[in-house]
């Protein structure tokens, strides 16, 4: 009762003279955000702004010198060079394979973790760890396991006779993509599915309790009650995941470096190998800029279609 | 009372042969799957681990594929901490990363703050930032950066890649925190300010304590993040004794043979620092995860 009657005294003296109003609210608010706006000028503003400008330029990564050319570099990637458009496919498959193979071992691990079983949250947080784990922990302990004398699954093979010889996964051209595919998803599977167990929590039980009553059996359960739920964060994590694998450059100069012969040189390799073993700066970043732009106009043509943000509704 | 019992007798006599039996059934095949996810997810790790403590010439001969090993050794480490740079990565690696937490923890607050209780011009700016963001390829970023660095001296030091991982961590940081300041009603606030107290105390004793959870998060997706990061490091850390973990372990497979010995031992340290934070913090992480969601 006392702090009732001196929060409303306190009320009433903030009215009268002091109390935050809009205008000195903006004043700090700005003040506040300063530093926020200060660093992400330096550190993304500056870079980005830096690099389309230079993509008109003929220029060195070593040596400064600086030519003007124009649209010069992006006619050269788009019309010229065959490599450009032969690394796009690549990264398209590398993408599409990675989310692809994310989005099915995630959607069904997280409805395995979202029952409640004898020793789930042990499993959860087992689930959680490869996302955690850095790139060089999961490139290096792929690079052991399909290590093609001493890694286990090329010994298995030949043991099981599946194989004759050693199997050299990084090292054979049509095994090498693949097995990137799978080395990444380990890795980010977890994050898909740690995104799908979160939305499946959301689910309230008397959903699952009314379908059973009208007798559904666990297929039409999943195709009407839990499908519907998971739609839009499919979509989502779908263009997300699909974006950032796209742009994924650690863990394919890890393992394979783009090769052997090309095989998983996907674009951000190929314009990291233009910046440091060509050193066309100007013609990368044109590269980097087209990407960029690809990304962006199918992100937002994904976005106009599906409207994933409208179905997540929490 | 009598027809209850009656009810229940019925009940399990006609249940044990059809859907009973069913149920039981399908309850093994969860675990079965739960078993298979667990493997799938502990068995490289296991290996590995596993490995990191044989002998180079057990390695080289044993091809029985035995889940544990015969002999013991702890070699690998021993050399890897005496006679590589390996101490020294990890060294650049930690101070490279708290730093980011903690460049990220105070930006992500102060906008998180400041876009949910006041109206202040720019959160549109902040917004659409956070939302491209997502888009951007890293080189995009640290192509130009390398030469930016470069001719203002940050190349080869902390500070500068403190900064060039910030601002892979920033935006999503700042959409957390933001989300996160949402659902802590502002009336508790309010009520401290008609008490006397300052924003600034509201703050600090009020909202600051309420978003722990939040602050959890980001500071665990920013050590991750720092900690992961190999793009950023091999382009801006040049020097052999400035590298950080990732680029660093790299190039132990580069010398002319992979050193196993090296690289296995080295990768079985590197994932200590995150096993740890999941066995710490398992439910604020997926409390965090629950948020973006």
């Amino acid at each position: 009762m006392k702090s009732l009657s001196s929060a409303l005294s306190g009320f009433v003296n903030r009215f009268s003279n002091d109390q935050p109003d809009r205008r000195s609210d903006v004043i700090i608010g700005s003040l506040l955000l300063l530093p926020v706006f200060i660093l992400l000028f330096f550190v993304i503003f500056i870079p980005i702004s830096w690099a389309v400008y230079t993509s008109f330029f003929e220029q060195s990564t070593i040596t400064r010198t600086k030519t003007f050319i124009g649209l010069g570099n992006y006619a050269e990637l788009l019309f010229r060079d065959a490599e450009f458009w032969a690394s796009l496919g690549r990264s398209l498959y590398f993408a599409l394979g990675s989310t692809v193979l994310q989005l099915l071992l995630a959607i069904p691990t997280a409805i395995i973790l979202n029952k409640k079983l004898k020793g789930i949250v042990a499993v959860r947080a087992l689930a959680l760890l490869p996302y955690l784990l850095p790139t060089i922990v999961v490139g290096m302990t792929f690079l052991w396991l399909l290590h093609p004398e001493l890694g286990v699954f090329s010994n298995l093979a030949q043991m099981s006779g599946l194989s004759s010889g050693p199997v050299n996964f990084f090292g054979n051209q049509q095994l090498a993509m693949p097995a990137l595919i799978v080395a990444n998803s380990w890795k980010y599977t977890s994050f898909m599915t740690m995104i799908f167990l979160a939305r499946l929590q959301s689910i309230p039980d008397r959903h699952y309790e009314a379908a059973k009553m009208c007798g559904a059996n666990t297929y039409e359960l999943f195709r009407d009650v839990t499908l519907p739920y998971l739609r839009g964060v499919i979509l989502l994590a779908f263009l997300l995941r699909g974006i950032w694998m796209f742009n994924k450059f650690d863990i394919i100069w890890i393992l394979t470096r783009g090769g052997p012969a090309r095989a998983t040189r996907t674009l951000p390799v190929y314009i990291y190998e233009i910046s440091f073993s060509d050193y066309h700066m100007g013609k990368a970043l044109a590269a980097s800029t087209l990407l960029f732009i690809f990304l962006l106009v199918s992100g937002i043509a994904y976005i106009r279609f599906f409207k994933p943000s409208e179905e997540v509704a929490a | 009372m009598r027809r209850s019992k009656d009810w229940r007798a019925m009940l399990s006599t006609s249940s044990n042969t059809n859907w009973q039996r069913r149920a039981r059934l399908k309850r093994y095949a969860l675990y079965a799957f739960m078993i298979f996810i667990a493997i799938f997810y502990s068995f490289p790790i296991y290996w590995i681990a596993k490995s990191s403590f044989q002998s180079l010439e057990a390695l080289f001969s044993d091809r029985s594929l035995l889940f544990v090993p015969n002999e013991i050794t702890i070699n690998h480490f021993e050399t890897l901490f005496f006679e590589s740079q390996f101490p020294n990565f990890y060294f650049n690696s930690l101070v490279v990363a708290f730093g980011v937490v903690l460049v990220t923890l105070v930006v992500s607050v102060l906008a998180g703050y400041t876009l949910t209780r006041m109206d202040v011009p720019g959160k549109r700016t902040i917004a659409n930032v956070t939302i491209i963001s997502y888009m951007y390829p890293p080189l995009l970023l640290v192509i130009p950066m390398f030469l930016l660095w470069f001719s203002v001296g940050l190349i080869n030091t902390h500070i500068g890649l403190i900064f060039a991982q910030s601002a892979l961590t920033i935006p999503f940081s700042i959409w957390l925190m933001w989300q996160f300041f949402q659902t802590i009603p502002i009336r508790l606030e309010e009520s401290a300010w008609m008490q006397g107290a300052s924003r600034f105390r509201a703050f600090i004793t009020i909202a600051l304590p309420m978003a722990k959870p939040g602050l959890i998060a980001v500071a665990i997706f920013a050590f991750a993040t720092s900690w992961n990061d190999f793009t950023m490091a091999n382009i801006l850390m040049q020097e052999p004794s400035m590298r950080t973990l990732p680029v660093g372990v790299l190039f132990f497979t580069e010398q002319f043979n992979t050193d196993w010995g090296l690289v296995l031992s080295a990768t079985v340290l590197i994932a200590v620092p995150p096993f740890l934070l999941v066995y710490f913090l398992q439910t604020y992480l997926l409390r965090g995860f629950r948020m973006t969601t």
